[in-house]
């Protein structure tokens, strides 16, 4: 077991830094940069030669990459491109611009998760139990139709009933300077229910055929022939040997909701992490794009090898491999 | 109309070197009497009596916007007195991380060239709507016999946020912040063309003499543009903001929101609303939800069609609708150093392709007017007797063949940086079908249209905001300019624009700025077909909007202090 997760973890670092490497080349190849992004057309060469020079990207591509990763390793995340013109000190470390973005995404991502295992739980069994049936159909109309509508759509129909017909809820997430977005929890309503419903569709999905699977095999019918009550059946046995597919579909929906923040923050223009990727890739700051890239792509690596550790843990015949 | 006390006593000093371009005594109280509705103004035109104060000029300025569809939100005449306090909720674009605080840096996003005008001031102010110049720090500036030494006289009566006076000795910190190549300033080019500031010498406590490198006879249209909000002397950090506008820093998250409160003291007469609160919002739909869900009262920027469709409401539209006009514009590139640019014949014959009605109609949706090859159209210096350019396909297509370029195919860079940009590109594609040529778009992210290759592209667009029109010329065709976006190097243009610059006698400067413009009209790979105002969503309990005063940008060019709310 500690092998495996030292293995695990071992490879996690490898990724993460390929994962660097891919980041830093894409954004190098894209055309334009910091320098020009962040003093617009208004710059005079002299001006843009100052920057570029403090910037190093009048040095070579590989040089630069030495020169973050040299850094980075030794925990200076150096500082934002973009802030680095204007003595804007304050606001510059790259550590205190990531962190109240990331920690607005996190709030949102924990309270969607929270509420997301349990509903599709309860979801899904109800509707495996009674297949075939109304209830089963509704189910699947409400979830397919969720499934099949892009998040963006979504947040669009639910700002349209939500905010612009009834009035109850702000259309838009503003929080003021120095304000959490816990400050004003009523923002957070609709994001939250627009990545429940991409989310939670997927997951009753899956519940359902997992448990209307482990209802047909052959050890429930025993159970049932040996006499023992319906729930006992499903809760003993079927659920739990459901669990482990459906672990994995809620640690992929968990996975998506890195990606699928980015596009739900900028619907209504949430202070997260996502909104703060965007900019960070439109200004070419590269110290910026690296380090969120890099956040997000070790909480992806940890989601999956939390997940293989629960499954390992649910099925007994995996603690063997 | 009793002027203000405080804003008597401008010397109208440019008298030397100007023509009609004299700043004109003005009282805010004047100003704000305009603001009363229409029929006020007209009435106070009508008083305005011997000497033709800006009144008049806003009033037709008035009538002007109330042609292009704009009307004060909830009714002007309705209500008379505008009531104090309140906050002030408006929403930009933004520009990210990348959102600054310091004045001198403040054009990358509108939001920022917001925020220092209600911050800062400069020596001059923003261009009225009838294309003058008023002075703002400065009392006035004054020129040597040739151009090459200008007085500036400051206010005596301005006080910094934090209730230290205002003098010289800001300026000249200012002047040399600007000259520092360090600092990255959107005007250092001006200290590398013009300002002479390692010479610059203070006179008195309310005096500083610039010198010029090269004979100005106009200081304040070299001024009069964004990014010159003038820094209180030794600062370096702009996060707590102290500037001498009509609203003091309160606090700022970059790429969210920033607060900031009225001003009581302003030189300029207080603000009406006690609080005014800026907001990033990018997404158009989210900020057009967010005006229409009530939690902000005015939105920057809708996208003219929807604009459009929420005039043709009339009355019963959720919103009201403000136009700003001026002289911003999306204008076509011709790269005149890179084939086949570089043969006259071609960029006449693409000027003469242009439907410019056709493209109002459809790019702009109506909005705006139509433009001729120029800058600045409406501003001081700009030559209305130069005929208008129409559509010639037939002289077009003869050019082309004299130049061996019958059939040409070419490539246009566009994008979508600027609403209607690539509109216009493909309507102009279309149009030039009709002489035979062929334009390819090649089309380039918006973010990155002017970090990849501008201002080279052989063939592009460019947007900006309403200059001076000294400014604008000499920021694009003097060598060291930063946008020389049609790569228009004959050092007989350059020449000629700096001869026409130092001309201090004015009614040569006239014949000078006349025959520039002639010259440009002629033969430079500017294409302005249209001018594209500046259109803003506001809340109907906001007022105070029009008449519209300034030109620049969005909102009257951020004229909060004038806006009140009921």
């Amino acid at each position: 077991m500690l092998r495996f997760l030292l293995r695990r973890i071992a490879w996690a670092i490898v990724t993460l830094w390929i994962v660097s490497v891919i980041v830093f080349a894409a954004t190098s190849v894209l055309s334009g940069n910091a320098a020009r992004a962040v003093l617009g057309k208004n710059a005079a060469p002299a001006t843009l030669h100052a920057l570029e020079s403090e910037l190093h990207l009048d040095r070579s591509v590989f040089y630069q990459y030495w020169y973050w990763l040299s850094h980075f390793v030794r925990g200076d995340f150096g500082h934002s491109a973009a802030s680095v013109i204007g003595s804007d000190t304050a606001h510059n470390s790259i550590i205190t611009l990531i962190a109240g973005p990331a920690a607005n995404s996190a709030i949102l991502a924990v309270i969607t998760v929270i509420i997301m295992i349990p509903v599709s739980l309860l979801m899904g069994v109800l509707a495996a139990t009674r297949a075939g049936g109304w209830m089963d159909h509704v189910t699947a109309i409400v979830s397919l139709t969720a499934i099949s509508l892009p998040e963006f759509v979504t947040g669009t129909i639910l700002v349209a009933i939500f905010a612009t017909a009834l009035s109850w809820l702000p259309p838009v997430s503003l929080i003021g300077p120095g304000q959490g977005v816990l400050d004003v929890p009523q923002i957070l309503v609709l994001p939250i229910l627009t990545l429940l419903a991409a989310t939670v569709a997927e997951c009753v999905r899956m519940v359902r055929s997992s448990v209307i699977e482990a209802l047909d095999s052959d050890y429930v019918a025993t159970a049932r022939l040996a006499g023992l009550s319906e729930s006992r059946i499903m809760f003993s046995y079927a659920l739990r040997n459901a669990l482990a597919p459906s672990v994995q579909v809620i640690a992929l929906n968990m996975q998506w909701l890195v990606g699928g923040i980015v596009v739900v923050e900028t619907v209504f223009s949430y202070p997260g992490l996502g909104r703060l990727f965007v900019s960070a890739v439109n200004l070419r700051d590269i110290p910026t794009t690296q380090s969120i890239a890099l956040l997000l792509a070790a909480i992806y690596i940890a989601l999956n090898i939390l997940a293989d550790l629960i499954i390992t843990f649910l099925v007994p015949e995996l603690r063997l491999a | 109309m009793q002027p203000d006390a405080r804003f008597e006593g401008y010397a109208p000093a440019t008298d030397v070197a100007g023509t009609s371009r004299t700043p004109t005594p003005v009282s805010r109280r004047n100003f704000l009497a305009a603001g009363l509705g229409g029929a006020a103004t007209l009435m106070l035109a009508a008083c305005g009596g011997t000497n033709p104060t800006p009144e008049s000029s806003v009033g037709g300025a008035h009538t002007n916007a109330a042609g292009s569809g704009s009307r004060s939100p909830g009714g002007a005449a309705a209500s008379a007195t505008p009531t104090s306090g309140g906050t002030l909720r408006i929403a930009f674009v933004g520009g990210g991380n990348a959102e600054t605080l310091n004045p001198t840096i403040a054009s990358l996003a509108d939001i920022d060239i917001c925020r220092s005008y209600q911050l800062f001031d400069g020596l001059v102010s923003k261009l009225t709507l009838d294309g003058k110049i008023q002075m703002a720090l400065a009392e006035s500036l004054e020129p040597n016999t040739d151009g090459t030494l200008w007085t500036i006289k400051l206010r005596k009566d301005v006080v910094w946020h934090d209730g230290s006076p205002f003098g010289a000795d800001d300026v000249i910190y200012w002047l040399n912040f600007l000259n520092d190549v360090k600092n990255g300033c959107d005007n250092n080019f001006m200290c590398q063309l013009f300002f002479d500031v390692k010479n610059v010498k203070k006179v008195d406590a309310a005096t500083v003499q610039l010198p010029m490198m090269l004979p100005v006879a106009d200081l304040a249209s070299l001024l009069a543009f964004e990014s010159y909000g003038v820094i209180k002397n030794g600062t370096k950090d702009f996060s707590h903001p102290v500037g001498t506008g009509p609203f003091k820093f309160t606090s700022w998250t970059p790429g969210q929101q920033s607060v900031f409160s009225a001003n009581k003291n302003y030189w300029g007469g207080a603000p009406h609303i006690d609080t005014l609160q800026l907001t990033s919002i990018p997404d158009d739909t989210a900020r057009l939800n967010a005006l229409l869900g009530g939690q902000i009262d005015g939105a920057a920027t809708l996208p003219y069609a929807q604009a459009k469709a929420y005039q043709g409401k009339g009355e019963n539209s959720p919103i009201a609708v403000l136009v700003s006009n001026g002289s911003s514009q999306t204008y076509f590139t011709l790269g005149m150093s890179q084939a086949p640019f570089n043969d006259p014949r071609v960029v006449e014959a693409f000027k003469l392709m242009v439907d410019r009605e056709q493209m109002l109609s459809q790019v702009n949706v109506g909005f705006g007017e139509i433009l001729n090859d120029l800058w600045g159209k409406g501003l001081d210096y700009y030559d209305t007797s130069i005929p208008q350019r129409t559509q010639d396909i037939d002289k077009a297509k003869s050019l082309l063949k004299q130049a061996g370029h019958e059939g040409l195919t070419t490539t246009i860079t566009t994008s979508t940086e600027k609403s209607g940009q690539i509109q216009a590109a493909t309507l102009l594609a279309q149009q030039a079908k009709a002489a035979g040529v062929t334009i390819n778009l090649r089309q380039v992210p918006a973010d990155t249209y002017y970090s990849t290759g501008w201002p080279n592209y052989p063939f592009g667009q460019t947007s900006y905001e309403t200059a001076p029109i000294p400014y604008f010329y000499a920021a694009a065709l003097l060598p060291g300019g930063p946008f020389n976006d049609i790569q228009w190097t004959d050092p007989a243009v350059a020449n000629q624009l700096k001869d026409a610059l130092g001309e201090m006698d004015p009614s040569k400067s006239k014949d000078k700025w006349s025959a520039m413009q002639q010259t440009i009209w002629d033969k430079s790979g500017w294409i302005c077909w249209g001018s594209s105002p500046w259109v803003d969503g506001l809340s109907k309990k906001v007022h105070g909007t029009t008449p519209v005063r300034w030109q620049l940008a969005s909102f009257g060019g951020y004229d909060f202090s004038n806006y009140w709310l009921s």
